[in-house]
């Protein structure tokens, strides 16, 4: 039987937890929340049981509660967004008492509440977006310098949540319209090349999975869905438009989430998907493997029923370390599970 | 990505609310005409009926139906709560049928009518809008649009370019003072063109008070167009100010949020100083509602200014949204160097909606001007200003991608791409006969408008202010 072990249990934040994430080398855990700060987390090496502890803490850079935190693939930055209507970037500075992050710059322009911030694959994008519908995509400049390079107010709605490609310059926002965006560079501009609709409310979150081919997708509706990107000439018969890919939704996976799923995390190195949902519960599904790839089938391989005492707000599978997931709630805590199979 | 929206971007995504609905949650109290003060004691009784009206309990416990509250586009724009009504209560309040009515009320004169004359002022990315659609030559599309609204019973059809030059030196004398009192007027530059309105919105709601002191005060050629006309015209016409309609065609709705603005109401005249503002996709409403071919249409002469019969078209030598930068540079270098430019070019730099021109005086720069279109654009700029760094001496900024060519009301094709057809719009654009500011005709007309005009008088005139919209932050609007 598959099980998901917790690990530890991590006190700190003063307040709900909303987001959780990684560097990308699986060494560091960061979270934030409303708590208006950011901290990372590290494994102590001394600790026998291997525990992670809470070894910075970022504050002083919102005045609001911070929706959201990502790693650039360098490492070496940090964006966090919040409600504040702002997005700070900080900086690893190395000195003699070790290392410390600064707020090098602050990204501004939304008109309210930032709901989500995430690096590009290749670092050299940022995407946020925001409450008053639009997303936004930051050229990286050389000198640190962020310039806006596009706002696409293709969302009608608050949008919850901004991903990108795992290896392209293509970016996936969901929103409180029901719908997911897909946007890449055309020119020099951005464009929306495709909107996936099937959701019946807001769409809280997605994920790539591993060769950026497949993408799920979980909302307020309750359920998760499943989209394949299918290529223009596509052997397949699906019909796709304007020489663009069509994703289309193959799997709905509806009767298991009794409450709203608000985030899905899809590991790139065993093809787990987790999800947070708000009945307090993690569950673990797969792509059942004899299924049709065109029509495939999730199969629910783990349910930790009280995960959190309260909502599950962010899951998030370490990149490296296999198996290893960490979650944040409502309830204030962050914790690290480990999954057997 | 499609969206049905005349204004621009910009517009669209200030302030936006939709999880208020105005409807529901407007926050502008209810200003009823005839609201008697509450002078008794106790709180006032308001019940609704089940037609949905509301009625206020009077003393006697007899209820009093109370006015709907009227929500003019003014007070939305000087409202933080929310402008998402913005489109709605605009279309109720100058929309092309509106204006057709008041046509028909002059035409039968009834004594009802609200106007008794019509002028009109085309614009020339309108012109240009019909051109393109409809594959004629732009003096065809312009002599067929002042059919069309003589046709509707305009007595006059004006040139809005023929407005612009009082602008563009106006523009011009404005900068030059600024840039002179730079070092001791830490915002006086870089100046920042005030033509576009949809820029102007946002630079009120969500920059406010840091930045309204780099705006250029000189009004746009459409607001300059209706003080000239309701001052010098009404003579001839033998009518008042506030009984001739100034009626502009322009390639936004944005310009209809400016013509609305409070600024530009004269409280002497009790009259607007443009009262509609008509988009081309509206002109096309129109015909379809007249059922009249655009290409059936005749065609008609523009009216002249000076009353001569020169009306050779031309626009003012520059870009597509009226060459504000342009202007200035050539203004500035001759000015303030004794330059004459010959030629001025604009040197795109990340993406051609950002332009800059600059001059050297002995291999050093001594002025930059630059043409900053569309929002992420205008985004750029205004982060650096706002971080002290170095931009430009004048900045042309225009809300939409391309500028006034690409306005959100202008026609598109669906079968063009918004990429082909602003350049086909440029293109366009570029063959027009550009025109540098004549100033002898610049001071006849200043002459004949302004001649015995106090500074103050001539001030109040050209020029405008702008106003900070106080944000409102309301917990309860809080979503996750
Ligand atoms: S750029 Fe021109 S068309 Fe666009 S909003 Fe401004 S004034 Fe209107």
């Amino acid at each position: 039987m598959a099980r998901l072990d917790e690990v530890c249990k991590l006190p700190g934040h003063q307040g709900i937890v909303w987001n959780v994430g990684w560097n990308h080398e699986g060494t560091i855990l960061i979270s934030c929340g409303e708590d208006k700060t950011v901290r990372l987390w590290a494994r102590n090496i001394n600790s026998e049981n291997n525990l992670w502890v809470c070894h910075s803490i970022l504050s002083d850079g919102h005045q609001r509660t911070i929706r959201s935190v990502s790693f650039s693939p360098c490492n070496k930055l940090i964006a966090s967004a919040s409600f504040d209507g702002t997005c700070c970037i900080w900086e690893k500075k190395t000195s003699t008492e070790g290392n410390q992050y600064e707020c090098t710059a602050t990204l501004e322009g939304h008109e309210n509440e930032v709901k989500c911030v995430a690096w590009s694959a290749s670092g050299s994008f940022l995407a946020t977006c925001s409450r008053d519908k639009s997303v936004w995509i930051w050229e990286v400049g050389e000198d640190g310098d962020f310039e806006c390079a596009a706002v696409l107010s293709a969302h009608t709605q608050d949008v919850k949540k901004v991903v990108w490609h795992p290896h392209q310059d293509i970016l996936a926002s969901a929103s409180y319209d029901n719908t997911v965006k897909l946007f890449c560079e055309e020119d020099d501009d951005w464009v929306c090349f495709g909107t996936l609709k099937s959701h019946d409310s807001t769409v809280w979150s997605l994920a790539f999975d591993s060769s950026g081919k497949n993408l799920a997708t979980c909302s307020d509706d309750r359920t998760i869905k499943i989209w394949k990107e299918y290529l223009p000439g596509n052997q397949f018969g699906i019909a796709t438009s304007d020489n663009t890919p069509t994703w289309k939704c193959v799997c709905t996976l509806s009767a298991v989430h009794p409450r709203a799923v608000y985030d899905i995390s899809w590991c790139h190195q065993t093809g787990l998907i987790a999800t947070a949902s708000g009945d307090d519960a993690i569950r673990i599904f797969r792509i059942d493997p004899e299924s049709d790839p065109h029509a495939p089938t999730l199969e629910q391989l783990v349910t930790v029923p009280r995960a959190h005492e309260q909502d599950v707000n962010s899951v998030a599978w370490n990149p490296v370390i296999t198996g290893l997931l960490a979650s944040c709630s409502d309830d204030m805590h962050l914790k690290v599970w480990q999954y057997k199979g | 990505m499609a969206t049905s929206s005349r204004f621009s971007s910009v517009i669209q995504l200030t302030d936006l609310d939709d999880f208020i609905t105005p409807s529901q949650e407007c926050i502008k109290p209810a200003k009823t005409q005839n609201a008697k003060p509450i002078t008794s004691s106790g709180s006032a009784k308001i019940q609704i009926g089940e037609d949905g009206t509301y009625s206020q309990l009077n003393k006697e416990g007899r209820p009093e139906k109370l006015q709907k509250a009227q929500i003019t586009l003014n007070d939305c724009l000087a409202c933080s709560g929310c402008i998402t009504s913005a489109e709605s209560v605009l279309i109720g309040q100058q929309n092309h049928m509106e204006f057709l009515k008041i046509c028909k009320d002059i035409e039968l004169s009834l004594p009802s009518r609200s106007f008794d004359k019509v002028v009109v002022g085309l614009s020339c990315q309108p012109i240009l809008s019909f051109a393109n659609k409809f594959q004629i030559p732009p003096e065809e599309a312009r002599a067929k649009l002042s059919a069309l609204f003589r046709q509707l019973g305009a007595v006059k059809v004006f040139d809005v370019e023929s407005f612009s030059d009082l602008c563009l030196v106006e523009c011009g004398q404005d900068f030059v003072h600024r840039y002179r009192e730079q070092s001791s007027n830490s915002t006086s530059i870089p100046v920042l063109a005030s033509a576009c309105p949809g820029w102007i919105c946002y630079a009120e709601k969500t920059h406010g008070n840091w930045i309204l002191p780099h705006l250029s005060e000189v009004k746009s050629p459409q607001q300059i167009a209706g003080v000239l006309i309701k001052d010098v015209l009404p003579n001839e016409l033998q009518t008042s100010a506030s009984r001739l309609a100034v009626v502009m065609i322009m390639p936004c709705f944005d310009k209809k949020l400016e013509a609305s603005r409070s600024d530009f109401f004269r409280e002497d005249q009790q009259s607007k100083d443009v009262d509609f503002v008509i988009t081309p996709v509206e002109i096309e409403q129109i015909l379809e509602e007249l059922a009249i071919e655009f290409v059936d249409l005749g065609s008609s002469q523009i009216d002249s200014l000076d009353g001569t019969a020169d009306t050779a078209w031309s626009v003012p030598s520059g870009s597509g949204s009226g060459g504000y930068a342009e202007h200035v540079l050539r203004f500035a270098a001759k000015e303030l160097y004794g330059m004459t430019l010959e030629h001025v070019k604009f040197q795109p730099l990340k993406n051609s909606d950002i332009r800059e021109a600059f001059i050297e005086k002995d291999g050093e720069q001594v002025l930059s001007v630059a043409i900053v279109n569309g929002f992420r654009n205008i985004q750029n700029l205004v982060q650096k200003m706002k971080r002290k760094k170095r931009t430009y001496d004048y900045v042309e900024i225009m809300a939409c991608p391309s500028g006034c060519l690409n306005g959100g009301a202008q026609l598109r094709t669906e079968s063009m791409e918004t990429k082909a057809l602003t350049a086909n719009m440029e293109a366009l654009h570029s063959k027009l006969e550009h025109r540098q500011i004549d100033d002898v005709k610049v001071n006849k007309l200043n002459h004949v408008w302004l001649g015995k005009a106090s500074p103050e008088e001539h001030q109040n005139k050209l020029r405008t202010s702008y106003h900070a919209v106080q944000k409102s932050t309301n917990a309860l609007t809080v979503k996750w």
